[in-house]
């Protein structure tokens, strides 16, 4: 029963990171694979606050996701210079200095040792310790996460966002202020992502950099390609495939790395799949680099 | 510090090699080609698979190693850009296909050969020559020289044979060159095998010099895409771009380990893309438009 609680946390956390990765690749157009650099930050900025000012849960989690609201200027104003695949470039860069820094700034992140140890959460004196009250708060803020991003691409601040996904040009001609919107979005999805990844590393109580590489960027960007940019459950349909399959892997007793290079095997066949022959994935409107 | 302008001259070597393929690719099909990372790991892992048939003198396992990786290079352009292609992906999904290939590249690579550190020529003592002060081994001096000749082959091959002219023409437009009744897919064909053989070539002297990993595609090739973005070649197929990008890159790199932990390379370098990316999109050296 717990694990399967496990894999159900998981899957909240990662739908949460997911949708917000959404928001700007399904919705504003953005495509990025910095995005577990930026729950990363997240993880590392709440942990670290927590651990070494010792503030209290809510602040230290708001104190990440505002460390990567902020930092996300750095990819968000490149994106105003260099478009479509420029632009992935500029994210991979970011993606691969964030790293750079969790892994080799020893004095902060402890590099490759991880931060050990980090608390559950505690709110309002209530410490959130049991796998079913942990799943319990995992899908609230999951659920937060699909609220905001409904209420954001819902309406005319939607209708803002698609036009620039659309034709970018047209909307700045048509009195967009496409800058703002952009950096504002940016904003937005990159916090979220950092909530998401802050609670990550209280469930787990110990992050490491490899949590938040490449690979993950990529395994979230899956997740939205799988389950169908642009719309709203998709991408908590395509964390839910993602996270499952593997762990059938786990019940054949192979060899942990062996299982690890079969597992990237199939998520590098199904990116090159997807987009291929199913660009809107399972319930998706927009069509994946189309 | 001899040593220091060695390692720069054979790092740069190695990203020119690979900066070369990428952006001949690039040009013509208009994306970033990822998988190309996945080629140079294939060029060395192929080799060392050729390498265990002893039958086969040296340089032949390391020919038939990069004619593997030709063919590698030509099966994915066919199988899976050129469907791509038809069904009119973007260069962002072509983009992301070609991440996908990466990633299927080096973990058949790590399933098949396992994922520990390898040694191309185990017990082989390299022989090394003293150059100027510094000791230069015969693997950097190959690394230094297949490059050099093949960046001039290169640049002669686009601009004084017909197959050359016909690339350029390619990369300047495409979709003109088509009307002009050129047969674009053979040409991209033929980029792609000039590409894959440039990557893998740079995996087997990284391999021959250091050893090899099935995850080392990546780094050089991300080194490569950073040189030839500084270099400018992105805007225009220019092979003095690449060799000044290049150069650019590896300098960083190892001015990095001066005083700064070799851990911290990565990092410098993808820092200054991004700065490169947000202040001069455009790179150093400004592309000169010239007609094909």
């Amino acid at each position: 029963m717990d694990y399967v609680l496990h894999i159900l946390t998981l899957i909240c956390l990662f739908s949460a990171i997911a949708v917000s990765l959404d928001l700007l690749a399904g919705h504003a157009g953005l495509m990025s694979v910095a995005h577990s650099a930026f729950a990363g930050l997240g993880a590392y900025g709440s942990a670290l606050i927590a651990e070494r000012l010792g503030v209290p849960f809510v602040l230290s989690v708001g104190a990440g996701m505002l460390v990567a609201a902020v930092l996300s200027a750095l990819v968000s104003l490149p994106s105003l210079r260099v478009r479509d695949d420029y632009f992935v470039i500029a994210t991979f860069s970011f993606q691969m200095v964030a790293f750079g820094i969790f892994n080799n700034w020893i004095d902060l992140t402890q590099g490759p040792f991880g931060v050990t140890g980090i608390r559950k959460p505690l709110i309002l004196g209530w410490e959130i310790d049991s796998p079913l009250e942990l799943f319990l708060f995992a899908f609230i803020l999951a659920a937060f996460a699909h609220v905001v991003v409904a209420y954001l691409t819902h309406g005319p601040a939607g209708r803002v966002l698609h036009a620039i996904r659309d034709d970018e040009d047209y909307a700045q001609s048509a009195g967009v202020n496409t800058r703002k919107i952009k950096i504002l979005i940016f904003a937005v999805s990159c916090s979220l992502a950092a909530l998401g990844g802050a609670f990550y590393g209280s469930y787990i109580s110990y992050i490491e950099p490899r949590n938040f590489s490449i690979d993950e960027s990529i395994l979230i960007l899956l997740m939205v390609a799988l389950g169908g940019a642009g719309s709203l459950f998709g991408p908590a349909v395509g964390a839910t495939v993602l996270l499952v399959v593997p762990e059938i892997l786990r019940f054949t007793g192979m060899p942990s790395d062996i299982a690890f290079n079969i597992r990237q095997c199939f998520y590098g066949a199904m990116l090159v799949l997807i987009i291929l022959y199913w660009p809107k994935g399972i319930m998706g409107r927009v069509r994946l680099g189309r | 510090m001899e040593q220091l302008v060695l390692n720069t001259i054979v790092a740069a070597s190695v990203y020119a090699l690979v900066g070369a393929g990428f952006a001949l690719t690039y040009r013509c099909s208009r994306f970033f080609n990822f998988a190309l990372g996945g080629l140079v790991a294939a060029g060395a892992y192929f080799c060392y698979f050729a390498l265990q048939f002893p039958i086969l003198p040296l340089f032949v396992s390391f020919f038939v190693g990069i004619a593997l990786t030709v063919m590698l290079g030509c099966v994915i352009e066919l199988m899976v850009y050129g469907e791509v292609g038809k069904r009119g992906g973007t260069s962002l999904g072509l983009l992301l296909v070609s991440v996908g290939v990466y990633i299927f590249i080096q973990n058949m690579i790590a399933l098949g050969f396992g994922n520990e550190t390898k040694v191309l020529l185990p017990g082989y003592v390299m022989p090394s020559a003293r150059i100027m002060g510094v000791t230069v081994t015969a693997a950097q001096a190959a690394t230094v020289g297949t490059a050099a000749a093949a960046l001039i082959s290169l640049a002669a091959l686009l601009r004084l044979t017909r197959l050359g002219r016909m690339i350029r023409a390619v990369a300047s437009d495409a979709e003109l060159a088509r009307i002009r009744g050129f047969d674009v897919p053979k040409i991209l064909l033929s980029v792609t095998a000039i590409g894959s053989a440039l990557a893998g070539a740079a995996g087997l002297l990284v391999a021959l010099d250091v050893n090899m990993v099935p995850a080392m595609g990546m780094r050089i090739l991300l080194m490569s895409i950073a040189s030839v973005i500084i270099g400018g070649a992105t805007r225009q197929i220019s092979v003095p771009g690449i060799a000044a990008g290049a150069t650019l890159v590896a300098a960083l790199q190892n001015l990095g380990v001066w005083n700064i932990s070799t851990a911290w390379q990565d990092t410098i370098i993808f820092g200054c893309l991004m700065i490169a990316l947000l202040l001069r999109p455009e790179g150093i050296v400004k592309a000169r438009i010239r007609k094909a």
